[in-house]
């Protein structure tokens, strides 16, 4: 693979030679008279060999034979993209990555590290072992579609023990149907498992998006996890979140919370105490206002179907919104980890709800109680729609964040409703002031099996990875390009599925460099 | 709100044998209302026969689809989930419904991804139809499989309490007359009255495991009735098996009233759960046919349940009024006229010009007991669907959320604002919730057939019975148009409305399909499937709701049942490759057509009692 890269280089050196040979033309003469051919001439001496090609080892390089399929906007030139992993290529000799790569994370193992990632449509997780620059040397899968039961495995969460608290680090991944539980992958198992079972019953049955434990600092001897339901029938989507007092690594003996509110719009910008025993959604937020919110305990959850729990979430009149998707906490200190963020992804425009294009909330949790907290919508796409109070008129359907010290990190999932533009990422500071798109996703049509093809791809996950390598500002974003469709993409996560039921698409893994945190 | 909860039900359950244990503390171990290890064997009843259900399919799918067994096998494949299904599919509904549902493909919003057929009803074409290959049987057997191995553990993992074994029985009765009679889940090898016998069978072994010691002590009576309508339904079903035949009105009536009202009984006489007000059904009606039998309540936005008389009222008055809409022309009487069962009597309603709109005005009666709204079913809630009455520029007309300061010239409203939401609103989005808890009030079951079926009345003709028995069997109309609401929310969960594509002509003439695409504009990447797709509509009301279909393409209900006895649009001769119907044509006699416009016809109940509840 490197000596093919580097030929490459040499040529595209040549090229530009003879290019620059040829630029030099002079002014036209006459025609001569045509000249008679000269003798051949014999070969020349045999040259020495010359120094070997040395190049510097560096992780911010193309590591994929396809190219990165994100392109930079202008006023992020200083940004850099680089493509990791791409579904066609062979890793260690047998390995590839299977489709619509999702929530993903990523470990230290020595020198070298470990990527974990969903797979969402082909209801597999994958492992990829990646050597000190990020070349991929080995993989294999957590999880396949061996269960046969068509769970999609969605966002999913690193709990790193250094992080968040216990001894173990654990891949805590989502399902949104049939199962309805967050999966805890052991990701350092040394030979995997992967029709198991998984499921942490204690967090209960949602139609889980994504569960994200809070840095265990943030909550001293507690353990906390929020997460979201993305779910549009009954209850709608909930806000959720796990709690145990019996230290910070509790995944069995906690309680189920979910979010309801103590305050909603008063019409007119100011803020009113809830009616009792009334149930609110998202209307009754106006963006940039701060509101008191609490968790309210749904007794005895664990026990509970999904079914049963919707009905228990209307039971507590807990706030709905409309399909909770992905969440994250702010970085950079054990108090930025009690604010965490989360995106709602609406349901598109001309059906009349409540949020067609979708919004992001700032959730500040209570330093003494994470059952308190204050909500406050920082971005909303509802610019003329719903309560005509957005700030984002581009946004088409948030489906995932990425939330650092200083920024909140938007990508969008423009394929169940759409604005007619590729899925952006946007930046925004963390009030949801001054949002700038930062890349789009690439749309390559001739990687489409029909060469045509609408605006169909979205991002899974976008991970900050800098401390781990030591280089501030470095990403590892996973990209669902679901148009690029091929049938040697089936199958790959090593259980045969058949044609009619797998799934086709690739994934690509983005090196981001220099990203501002 | 007096909404039950789990724990609320233990203490109960605590109670009552405390209760009792005082009572009489001499024979207090035997008087014990069911111990805890009833329902334990309960539960391993439903697991026994899940097991016995995934051993059938590894044996299916050891001999494939066309060995000479392979219908046997199925059969008990499918015996064994109907004794599992009542509470597999409670505890699991979405896969439930994927092992035991109708074999199409499934549209996946959230990729656009449409996917293959799965589940029992895939595989039953397969064998009795041949219409499969060795390898997509394997596949389809394998991905079954593995949803059945989703509901066994989740009924492993679950503890049968009485609550939600209340509930599951109540689904399973319902299943029976919605789904096993009328052929709904066995399309092709008509195995649905069997299958009733089987569900009835089922209940009988499980209520003797579980409640019969109990009811015995308290009411014998009860228990002894309830054990003899159960043999004689099923002693029915034995002796009546042809599909074509069966008759359907009798059996109800006379068989399956009975035992859900015994059911109801048994159940207040345990004192085991009171019911709840969280579901589809009203757990108190005593079938399924009264005019309290769906829980209007459920059926509202939850944001939006219990609303009081003053909300009701307000409701009402705004439903007349003109004022809501931004050039004072319209109001929701307008289009929907309760002289005509709320609708307009016309093929296309007009807009707020006076010109033709796009597709016919619905009936509201009833129209609450839906989970999507207009023809293409872009609407999930009545709310939705009122609020998009006001941002349509052809109607309301009016901005999102805009409160129409002008309906408050009528200085009546500030009284009634404030006596039913305590302000004046600002946005109003309290007018939605009014006008949909008004809608919610226009419900009405006392028709020829309900009074009839209830045995209220005896006043059916042979025709209008012979006419039910086909809607709900050979005409396959009750496979779409669920009994007894007769629209198209799917018992026994009632969380969705089907959509359809029948290929609906332009006009009468049945010459030209119509161009509207339906449900097909919704999604982003215009998925093929969805072409001419619209949202199933209640068949109540037919008789005074003409013109029929999404564009009001016909006038009479003989027209109607015409068509589908052609086979819809394809049986017409139009391009519908993915039309849903599940049949090529019905072979419907000229008199058995007539049969089943008599029967439509007593389906009539406009009359609207004025309630300030439900």
């Amino acid at each position: 693979m490197k000596t093919l890269k580097n030929l490459f280089k040499i040529s595209v050196l040549a090229l530009a030679g003879v290019a620059l040979f040829t630029a030099c033309q002079g002014e036209d003469g006459r025609d001569g008279i045509n000249g008679v051919n000269g003798q051949d001439g014999q070969n020349g001496q045999d040259g020495q060999d010359g120094e070997d090609l040395t190049t510097e080892a560096t992780i911010f390089e193309n590591k994929s034979t396809v190219d990165p399929l994100v392109a930079m906007d202008a006023q992020f030139n200083f940004v850099k993209a680089y493509s990791l992993i791409s579904s066609p290529d062979i890793i260690g000799g047998t390995f590839q990555l299977a489709g619509s790569a999702d929530g993903a994370g990523l470990l230290k193992d020595g020198d070298e590290y470990i990527y974990v990632v969903n797979c969402e449509d082909s209801y597999a997780v994958a492992r990829i072992r990646l050597d000190q620059y990020f070349n991929p040397i080995a993989g294999d899968y957590l999880l396949n579609s061996g269960v046969a039961d068509y769970a999609r495995q969605c966002s999913a969460t690193m709990w790193e023990a250094a992080i968040h608290g216990g001894s173990q680090d654990l891949f805590l991944s989502a399902s949104e149907s049939i199962n309805y539980d967050v999966k805890g992958i052991d990701p350092w198992v040394t030979t995997p498992t992967p029709n198991a079972d998984f499921g942490l019953d204690a967090l209960g049955e949602f139609s889980w998006e994504n569960a994200v434990p809070l840095p265990q600092g943030a909550f001293a001897g507690k353990t906390v996890i929020v997460g979201g339901d993305d779910d549009s029938s009954g209850s709608e989507g909930q806000v959720i979140m796990y709690m145990s007092e019996n230290g910070d690594a509790d995944l069995t003996g906690g309680k189920v919370y979910v979010l309801r509110t103590k305050e909603v719009s008063n019409g007119a910008g100011g803020v009113a105490d809830v009616a009792a025993s009334t149930q609110y959604n998202e209307s009754s937020f106006d963006r940039a206002v701060e509101y008191d919110v609490e968790f309210v305990e749904l007794t005895n959850a664990a026990a509970m179907t999904k079914n049963e729990v919707e009905t228990a979430c209307n039971n507590v009149f807990a706030t709905q919104f409309m399909r909770v998707e992905d969440v994250d906490y702010q970085k950079g200190s054990d108090a930025n980890g009690r604010n965490v963020y989360f995106a709602v992804t609406g349901r598109g425009p001309g059906q009349g709800t409540y949020n067609d294009w979708g919004t992001i909330y700032k959730l500040v949790l209570d330093a003494n109680n994470p059952l308190q907290g204050k909500l406050t919508q920082v971005i909303s796409g509802n610019t003329n729609t719903n309560n005509m109070d957005g700030n984002l008129s581009m946004l088409q359907s948030p489906d995932n964040l990425c939330v650092t010290e200083n920024f909140i990190y938007v990508q969008e999932d423009p394929n169940s409703f759409s604005r007619n533009h590729a899925s952006y990422i946007y930046q925004s500071d963390l009030s949801g002031n001054n949002i700038k798109k930062v890349l789009e996703l690439v749309v390559r049509q001739d990687l489409d099996p029909n060469h045509s093809t609408g605006f169909s791809g979205e991002f899974g996950s976008l991970i900050d990875v800098s401390d781990k390598v030591g280089v501030p500002g470095t990403f590892l974003l996973a990209v669902q390009p679901h148009y690029w469709e091929d049938a040697s993409f089936q199958n790959l996560d090593g259980h045969d599925h058949s044609a009619v039921y797998e799934d086709d698409q690739a994934s690509q893994i983005i090196i981001l460099q220099n990203l501002p945190r | 709100m007096k909404r039950t909860t789990f724990g609320y039900n233990i203490i109960l359950l605590f109670l009552a044998t405390l209760a009792i244990g005082c009572n009489n503390p001499k024979t207090s171990t035997t008087e014990k209302i069911p111990p805890q290890d009833s329902w334990k064997a309960a539960q391993t009843y439903y697991l026994s026969n899940i097991d016995s259900a995934l051993q059938k399919i590894e044996d299916l799918d050891k001999i494939g689809a066309q060995h000479p067994n392979s219908k046997t096998l199925f059969t008990e494949l499918r015996t064994y989930f109907k004794k599992a299904e009542p509470y597999a599919s409670y505890l699991s509904p979405e896969v439930g419904h994927k092992v035991n549902g109708p074999a199409l493909p499934v549209f996946l919003e959230d990729n656009s991804r449409v996917m293959p057929p799965v589940g029992l009803q895939k595989i039953e074409e397969g064998i009795y139809d041949g219409e499969t290959t060795v390898a997509d049987f394997k596949q389809e057997i394998k991905v079954t499989k593995g949803l059945m191995h989703v509901l066994r553990k989740n009924i492993e993992k679950r503890e049968v309490t009485p609550q939600r074994f209340f509930i599951a029985t109540h689904q399973q009765l319902l299943r029976i007359i919605a789904f096993s009679i009328t052929g709904f889940d066995t399309p092709v090898s008509n195995l649905g009255l069997q299958e009733a016998a089987t569900s009835l069978q089922s209940l009988q072994t499980v209520y003797h495991t579980t409640l019969q010691n109990t009811i015995n002590k308290k009411n014998k009576t009860l228990s002894n009735s309830f054990e003899e309508n159960l043999i004689k339904a099923i002693n029915y079903l034995n002796q009546h098996t042809d599909f074509n035949t069966f008759d359907r009105f009798t059996f109800i009536r006379d068989y399956m009233n009975p035992i859900t009202s015994n059911w109801v009984e048994i159940r207040k006489t345990s004192g085991l759960w009171e019911g709840t007000q969280d579901k589809p059904f009203n757990f108190d009606a005593p079938t399924f046919f009264e005019t309290n039998s769906f829980n209007v309540n459920h059926f509202l936005h939850t944001n939006n349940r219990f609303p009081s008389p003053e909300q009701i009222a307000l409701g009402e008055k705004l439903f007349f009024d003109k004022n809501l809409s931004g050039n004072g022309t319209l109001s929701c009487v307008t289009c929907h006229l309760p002289n005509l069962a709320y609708t307009d009597g016309k093929a296309l309603g007009l807009d707020n010009k006076g010109k033709l709109l796009e597709r016919n005005t619905p009936t509201l009666i009833n129209s609450v007991y839906q989970k999507s709204f207009f023809w293409d079913g872009r609407s999930r809630t009545l709310e939705d669907q009122i609020a998009s009455v006001f941002t349509n520029k052809k109607e309301f007309n009016s901005k999102v959320h805009q409160f129409s300061t002008e309906i408050l010239k009528d200085s009546t409203y500030i009284k009634l604002f404030k006596k039913a939401y305590g302000q004046i609103p600002e946005r109003n989005t309290d007018v939605v919730k009014a006008i949909s808890a008004y809608i919610g009030t226009l419900t009405a079951f006392n028709s020829k057939f309900d009074k009839n079926i209830r045995a209220e009345e005896d006043t059916y003709t042979e025709q209008e019975k012979l006419g039910f028995n086909l809607f709900a069997g050979k005409a396959l109309c009750a496979t779409c148009h669920f009994i007894p609401l007769t629209n198209g929310t799917v018992p026994p969960f009632y969380e969705e409305s089907e959509r359809e594509v029948i290929g609906v002509p332009k006009t009468a003439a049945n010459k030209q399909l119509d161009e509207d695409t339906g449900y097909y504009w919704l999604t982003l990447n215009e998925v093929p499937i969805h072409k001419g797709m619209f949202k199933t509509p209640t068949v109540r009301n037919a008789e005074v709701t003409g013109p029929y279909m999404h564009n009001g393409a016909y006038q009479t209900l003989e027209q109607v049942i015409d068509f589908y006895n052609k086979g819809g649009g394809a049986g017409l001769g139009f391009d519908v490759p993915h039309q849903t119907l599940p049949f090529d044509n019905l072979d419907l006699t000229d008199e058995e057509q007539q049969a089943l416009v008599a029967f439509m016809k007593t389906l009539t109940d406009t009359t609207i009692v004025k309630k300030g509840h439900y």
